[in-house]
């Protein structure tokens, strides 16, 4: 079975960017922009965001195909009010079906398309490389102008992957130290991964694995530990490390808020992840804890179509408008 | 901490280079509420020793950033100014002194705040309870996510999310967990302020009867009260939503080190209040203090 250290290599070799990089300059890709919605902690509320997200991205006019990349626990379908799919991503890689868009499913939503995980095969979270790569070039090739992908639950390779290949990366957390902690080790889970496959990096991808090990004999305890090795090793590797640092921007969106201080812990996270990472996170907002949310999920109904008059529902609009007008504004993917 | 030599004062704070003074405060107070004891936001990433680092290196920025004369200095040593003048001052039209500069920012955050009482006046017919303060509370300038576009710092575009209106916090009231500590209490906006920080200890009488009887309140006496109460710098700072390193100037007598007067009064009556002094007659004396030695 190849490691992760060879999957990566023979990304590379293969002259294939899908791992970790995103595909916006291959010719083929149809699809303006992907948002990938992850977090790190299971039941924080992903599948919720993302299906409401999409919901809404469809209804401001646009083509949007709602990915289920929870591969094994697949929730989108029901949070999209999708009930039993009749395709899904286990026909695609069985090759029962040859084109994903044969695996295309309609919600209801006009302009929303889901392609969901469910009915899947046993195994089927833990994908090859080669299956995960295929999907990605294919998934980019799909006729859409946003693909929402619905990750799951915690740092396997794949879901890290996922994430980096998006041009927008979201990440959803609960106000609460269990599910901060696991953000944090979400983002240095994803934040080394991308430092690791980065071309750019190439001669310090040894250091790089070492810090990765929190108990290397280097004493490399944090990132800022191995800007200071990599500067060392010469000053210019210091300068790209730091640009690719840059290029890390994910988003933030608070989750089941009750309290001002809820909220205000956005911020602080933000700030926190500022000094301790150096990278540049957005807040992009919050949402209240609201009895809405547990009714639609009984009702297998998504809560802005549920509750359209819902503060959740405008509060889902306002997110959705800014995501895509910052997309608008932007000619470069975000991160 | 990520290149925490390299990091000049705006960057400690998050705030560009041509914040207003007024977005340089909420700076500062959104960073120390990030690095708090309590914050849940440190939770894995930092320990005791780096927060209070953090925390040492952001009391610095904002004791230089707060101050006019001080932060223009700082923007010429480091290559920041392109002219003269100050962000606000540019706003005014002209060069001003540090006390315009001042009065200026204080002037919309004080407008802010009486909006957002008056709102609440509206809403609750006159039930609201936000206390008679100087200062306009935290939790108000940090309202929602990216607050508004003027207030946010470093991000590029428009304000996904509103500020947080008195009406649509008041719907929080049913869902909000309440504060086992009494001293706490949460008004209908939402806000959590303490009412009373003086912990209880055996009283002494002999200082109880010096309070009374004094009649030149000067920085060494409000340290000594402070200390009898059982309130440390950081608790008074937050309470008072003074910084830290202002009530140590206070209580030092360090005035070079201080805004304008106006300023120092407030500080003043602020300090004695949370203190339980009788801050007409300690501000009035130790203005007087002030008058003398400083302004003269």
């Amino acid at each position: 079975m190849l490691t992760s250290t060879d999957d990566l290599v023979t990304a590379r070799d293969e002259g294939r960017k899908t791992v970790g990089q995103k595909t916006e300059g291959t010719p083929s890709r149809k699809v303006k922009q992907i948002w990938a919605i992850g977090g790190g902690k299971g039941g924080v509320g992903k599948s919720l965001i993302s299906a409401n997200l999409a919901i809404m991205a469809a209804q401001s006019g646009h083509k949007v195909v709602a990915v289920d990349l929870d591969l094994g626990c697949a929730n989108l379908h029901t949070c999209l009010g999708v009930d039993i799919p009749s395709v899904t991503l286990s026909d695609f890689f069985s090759k029962r079906v040859t084109e994903i868009k044969d695996v295309l499913l309609p919600t209801g939503v006009r302009g929303l398309n889901l392609i969901s995980g469910a009915q899947d095969s046993i195994g089927v979270a833990n994908l090859k490389h080669t299956q995960k790569s295929k999907l990605l070039q294919k998934l980019h090739e799909l006729d859409a102008d946003y693909l929402v992908f619905d990750l799951g639950a915690g740092t396997a390779y794949n879901t890290l992957d996922f994430f980096l290949n998006a041009d927008v990366g979201i990440l959803v957390l609960l106000p609460e130290p269990t599910s901060i902690e696991n953000t944090y080790r979400f983002i240095k889970s994803a934040y080394y991964r991308k430092l690791k496959v980065a071309d750019s990096l190439f001669e310090i991808r040894p250091l790089i694995d070492m810090a990765m090990d929190q108990k290397n004999p280097l004493g490399i305890r944090s990132p800022a530990d191995l800007l200071r090795e990599a500067s060392k090793f010469s000053p210019e590797i210091g300068t790209r490390l730091r640009e690719e640092i840059h290029r890390f921007r994910p988003k933030l969106i608070i989750n089941q808020t009750r309290t001002q201080s809820d909220v205000d812990i956005g911020f602080s996270i933000k700030s926190v992840c500022k000094k301790y990472f150096g990278i540049d996170m957005e807040y992009v907002g919050y949402l209240d804890y609201d009895s809405a949310v547990w009714q639609s999920v009984r009702r297998k109904r998504p809560v802005c179509l549920e509750f359209p008059n819902s503060k959740l529902a405008s509060h889902f609009q306002r997110m959705t408008r800014h995501l895509l007008q910052e997309n608008k504004q932007a000619s470069a993917p975000i991160y | 901490m990520f290149e925490e030599n390299s990091q000049n004062y705006y960057e400690i704070l998050d705030v560009r280079q041509d914040a207003t003074q007024n977005e340089i405060r909420q700076a500062y107070f959104r960073v120390k509420a990030a690095y708090s004891k309590d914050s849940a936001a440190l939770y894995s990433l930092f320990d005791e020793q780096e927060t209070q680092l953090v925390l040492e290196r952001v009391e610095q920025a904002y004791l230089v950033l707060s101050n006019a004369e001080k932060r223009k200095e700082y923007d010429k040593v480091h290559g920041f100014l392109k002219t003269d003048e100050l962000p606000e001052e540019r706003a005014a039209g002209g060069s001003s002194s540090a006390d315009n500069t001042f009065s200026f920012a204080k002037t919309a955050e004080r407008l802010q705040a009486d909006a957002a009482h008056q709102a609440a006046q509206n809403v609750f017919g006159g039930g609201s309870t936000l206390e008679d303060d100087t200062f306009p509370p935290m939790s108000g300038q940090m309202s929602g996510p990216a607050g508004n576009a003027a207030s946010s710092p470093a991000s590029g575009g428009p304000a996904p999310v509103p500020s947080l209106s008195p009406a649509v916090s008041a719907q929080r009231e049913s869902s909000v967990q309440q504060s086992n500590d009494s001293r706490m209490f949460e008004n209908r906006l939402g806000i959590v302020r303490r009412v009373d920080i003086v912990k209880t200890r055996a009283p002494s009488p002999e200082l109880e009867e010096m309070i009374t009887k004094e009649n030149e309140f000067r920085g060494s006496f409000l340290r000594r009260v402070r200390e009898y109460r059982g309130i440390t710098l950081d608790e008074l700072a937050d309470f008072t939503k003074i910084s830290r390193a202002y009530l140590n100037c206070l209580e030092e007598e360090e005035f070079e080190s201080l805004p304008a007067a106006v300023f120092v009064h407030g500080f003043v009556v602020q300090a004695a209040k949370a203190l339980k002094l009788p801050h007409e007659k300690v501000a009035s004396s130790y203005m007087d203090h002030y008058r003398k030695t400083f302004l003269k």
